[in-house]
């Protein structure tokens, strides 16, 4: 194990891979902070691209691009409240609004920090574990799976404000719309209306960037001068962010592990972890700040989300099961270079395993000084432009990226309605991220939900103690506020 | 006009009878061109004139993507031609495979496909082209699939899975989705009283490698994997019996369904990876690409490709392999199969 580090280490730090790292970097930040580009798109354009490379100079660079563009999301989320990609989706909740308050050094400086800790958190928590790894993936199956998506979903009552019904309404629009196209489990098409771009239902990441990207331009569109609001003065420094970050290390490190897991469950991804750890902040914290400019709900989905790429390469180096669109095609680059996935990899490989690893700390590292020296400084201009130059900027973006997802011409009509409806939703109240995760995990729920119950029903959900351990905290997370509530009215009676 | 006002005369001007000639040998040139004349073999050896265009029907980093950028990449190498790929992913390969089937069959556009599996959904929706009429290049890789069971079920064989299904101790069985190839051995081996394999719920799994693993954590006790999968769990896993008519390759000690005694599920129990031209895609511009493909196929470099990543590539047929397979397996899904029971 530790030759195998060493023998990782040198290849890492070894020319020219060192450069295509800080290349990879670079480049995921860029394309990460383009609405509706990200990390899946920019992963592929390279992916040819990689052919006159070694496999394992190969590997580094697409998973640099990968945890670059998990952090370089952030940046646009922060600024113009329209996520890079789909896993800063809840950077945008307190983010956005500290820009709003004149604090995007600070949200950017938080971020960067977040990320970089988060990432480098869980990297070292995996290679320190990485002889119980493929154990570790076993535990999972399709009962903690749905529960897991259960979690999320319940959490909807939590991140709700305002009116509960109006909460609940978006969470099941959000899980209605997944009901469109031909499901995992069965080969019915449903509401495709004979249309094959429908059979693959509606990507969750055209809603997403509709109802951020082209909802918040709308709204935008609607106001005078830059996105900062104009009796507002710039403040809040970069040394205050990183502080801010230092100073709660329990919603760091909780957030990166909540990435971590969620990573490791496939078909999910940085697209989940980012709204369960944003949520689960909410629910564990008193503060009722959040959604108003609150740092530790941008540490919150920020370390969660650079997390989940740590937590994304077990089951892809172990198993060849791809967590995300991203690992997808880093799976295809290892074959691609000769490399197959499987538990050889944590076995006589385990240098090429290690040497990705090592590559994403040092990238982490890049992370943390590329976010606090260079955009941090520079992030909070864009802040100032006037918004008539944002508006068709980010418009052209998004309706681009969300074309090029899945070369599917419809999307070009659900990005529209879905910033149409998003514009709505906020005007009148009704709670984005409930929309969000009823759209992002009602397909996880209802295919581990059908096997689940095809296994035997709810009492499979008592026959490990992983799924008991997820079903007690769905049960808690449910029922808690009402038995708080009740033992406070009765101590107040009393 | 402007090809002909290009051309003078030795004093630079251009004569009336000059301009009439060489208009009139246009306009034979034209005519022959529309009568299909043998000019064809002036094109055949032209070609091709174009970039090739490769239209992958999947998602960049799957198994189809990979083999068609490693087979075609290395064509453009060797023969420095241009080639360009594009993916077209949706509705399980049938965007990219509508696409294919209406674009130009000059020879210019490829796509890759692995027969069966591709072509079962497109028979069992309502799509508006044929497999079968899609043109042949070359096959270029065998998957094969096996039946896994987990380890702590200490399975021995096929045979003793069919009791334990029979006795009632087994009743769920993985594969992919409803409709695809996996769900369509499942159902055969159910429903066939050769095999009599008597289970009772069918999990789907959204890949070989999910099934894998759901066997191997002993979700499930025994699901259909190809044989990469078992390969790469074969840690995890017991590798129960073979699918295919011959020996496994990664596996060959362990007998086959026909070395028991079985029928044989023909070209259903494995995937052959292939590629296609557009329906009316001329003879010569076959051959060209044939050639290319067994040439690239079969270079160094991409041996030494699939010997380093353990994969499987070699050239297994032409344009002539590649249709009757298509045929054959079209033939045997109606045959064997009632698609009405996974349509609507």
């Amino acid at each position: 194990m530790i030759d195998s580090l060493f023998h990782a280490i040198d290849l890492v730090f070894s020319w020219p891979a060192i450069l295509w790292l800080a290349v990879g970097m670079l480049f995921g930040i860029f394309v990460g902070a383009l609405p509706g580009v990200g990390p899946n798109l920019g992963m592929a354009v390279v992916l040819p691209l990689t052919v006159p490379l070694d496999g394992i100079t190969a590997i580094i660079l697409l998973i640099s691009i990968y945890s670059g563009a998990m952090y370089g999301g952030s940046i646009a989320a922060i600024l113009i409240n329209t996520p890079g990609n789909a896993a800063a989706a809840a950077t945008t909740f307190d983010g956005y609004p500290m820009t709003r308050l004149g604090q995007a050094r600070k949200a950017l400086a938080v971020s960067a920090t977040a990320s970089a800790l988060g990432g480098m958190l869980t990297i070292v928590t995996i290679i320190l574990l990485s002889p119980l790894l493929i154990e570790f993936v076993l535990m999972f199956g399709s009962p903690e799976y749905f529960l897991i998506a259960m979690f999320g979903l319940v959490l909807i009552t939590v991140v709700t404000r305002g009116s509960m019904v109006k909460g609940i309404t978006a969470g099941a629009f959000g899980l209605l719309l997944t009901s469109v196209g031909i499901p995992v489990m069965t080969f019915e098409q449903r509401y495709t209306f004979g249309i094959l771009e429908l059979q693959d239902g509606i990507s969750f990441v055209v809603a997403l960037i509709g109802v951020f990207a082209i909802g918040e331009m709308m709204r935008l569109a609607a106001e005078q001068g830059g996105i900062v609001k104009e009796d507002v003065e710039l403040s809040g420094s970069i040394a205050s962010g990183f502080w801010e970050v230092i100073k709660n290390p329990i919603s760091t490190i909780r957030s990166a592990f909540i990435g971590l897991g969620i990573g490791a469950v496939p078909g999910s991804g940085a697209s989940v972890s980012n709204f369960i750890s944003y949520g689960e902040a909410v629910r564990s914290d008193s503060d009722d700040t959040y959604g108003e400019g609150n740092p530790k709900g941008v540490i919150a989905s920020e370390a969660a989300n650079n997390g989940t790429v740590a937590g994304s390469l077990i089951p892809t180096l172990s198993f060849g099961i791809p967590g995300s669109g991203a690992t997808a095609i880093l799976l295809g680059g290892l074959l691609m270079h000769g490399i197959r996935p499987s538990p050889e990899l944590f076995g006589a490989e385990l240098h090429i395993t290690y040497a990705t690893f090592i590559a994403l700390i040092v990238g982490n590292v890049f992370i943390f000084l590329f976010g606090l020296l260079i955009v941090t400084r520079t992030g909070h201009w864009f802040t100032r432009i006037n918004t008539d130059y944002i508006i068709p900027l980010v418009i052209c973006l998004a309706v681009t990226g969300s074309f090029a997802i899945r070369n599917n011409w419809l999307d070009l009509a659900f990005v529209v309605a879905f910033g149409v409806l998003g514009y709505y939703m906020v005007k009148h109240n009704y709670s984005i991220i409930a929309f969000v995760l009823g759209i992002v995990l009602g397909p996880i729920a209802e295919e581990n939900l059908y096997r689940t119950i095809e296994l035997g029903g709810f009492p499979v959900f008592l026959e490990r103690p992983l799924s008991i351990l997820l079903l007690a905290l769905t049960v808690l997370v449910l029922v808690g506020p009402l038995i708080k509530n009740q033992l406070e009215a009765r101590r107040n009676a009393a | 006009m402007r090809g002909v006002s290009n051309i003078r005369n030795d004093s630079g001007a251009i004569t009336r009878r000059q301009a009439l000639s060489i208009a009139g040998s246009g306009v034979a040139v034209g005519l022959a061109g529309c009568m299909g004349d043998s000019d064809d073999e002036d094109e055949a050896e032209e070609f091709p004139s174009d970039t090739i265009r490769t239209l992958i029907a999947f998602g960049e980093g799957g198994g189809t993507d990979i083999y068609a950028r490693q087979i075609w990449g290395q064509v453009s190498e060797q023969r420095d031609v241009s080639v360009q790929f594009d993916n077209v992913p949706g509705a399980g390969g049938m965007t990219g495979a509508s696409e294919f089937a209406a674009s130009d069959s000059g020879g210019h556009t490829i796509a890759p496909f692995n027969a069966p599996g591709d072509i079962i959904p497109a028979l069992i929706q309502d799509v508006d082209f044929d497999f079968e009429e899609f043109r042949g290049v070359a096959a270029h890789a065998e998957e094969e699939f096996v039946i896994v069971g987990n380890p702590d079920e200490e399975i021995g064989d096929f045979d003793e899975m069919v009791d334990r299904y029979a006795d009632g101790e087994f009743d769920a069985f993985g594969g992919m989705q409803p409709g695809t190839q996996f769900n369509i051995i499942a159902t055969i081996l159910r429903d066939n009283a050769d095999y009599d394999v008597q289970w009772e719920n069918y999990i789907p799994y959204d890949g070989s490698g999910e099934v894998g693993q759901a066997v191997a954590s002993g979700e499930i006790p025994n699901g259909i994997v190809t044989v990469s999968t078992a390969e790469d769990m074969s840690e995890q896993v017991d590798v129960v019996t073979g699918l295919v008519d011959h020996e496994l390759s990664a596996f060959p000690d362990v007998p086959s369904l026909t070395d028991l005694g079985y029928p044989d599920l023909g070209y259903l129990g494995g995937m052959v990876r292939a590629t296609y031209a557009p329906p009316e895609t001329p003879d010569e511009h076959i051959e060209w690409l044939e050639d290319a493909a067994e040439e690239a196929i079969e270079s160094d470099d991409l041996q030494g490709w699939a010997d380093e990543g353990g994969l499987h590539l070699e050239f297994m047929g032409g344009s002539e392999f590649v249709e009757d397979l298509t045929s054959e397996s079209i033939g045997n899904i109606r045959d064997e199969i009632d698609l009405d029971e996974f349509r609507n």
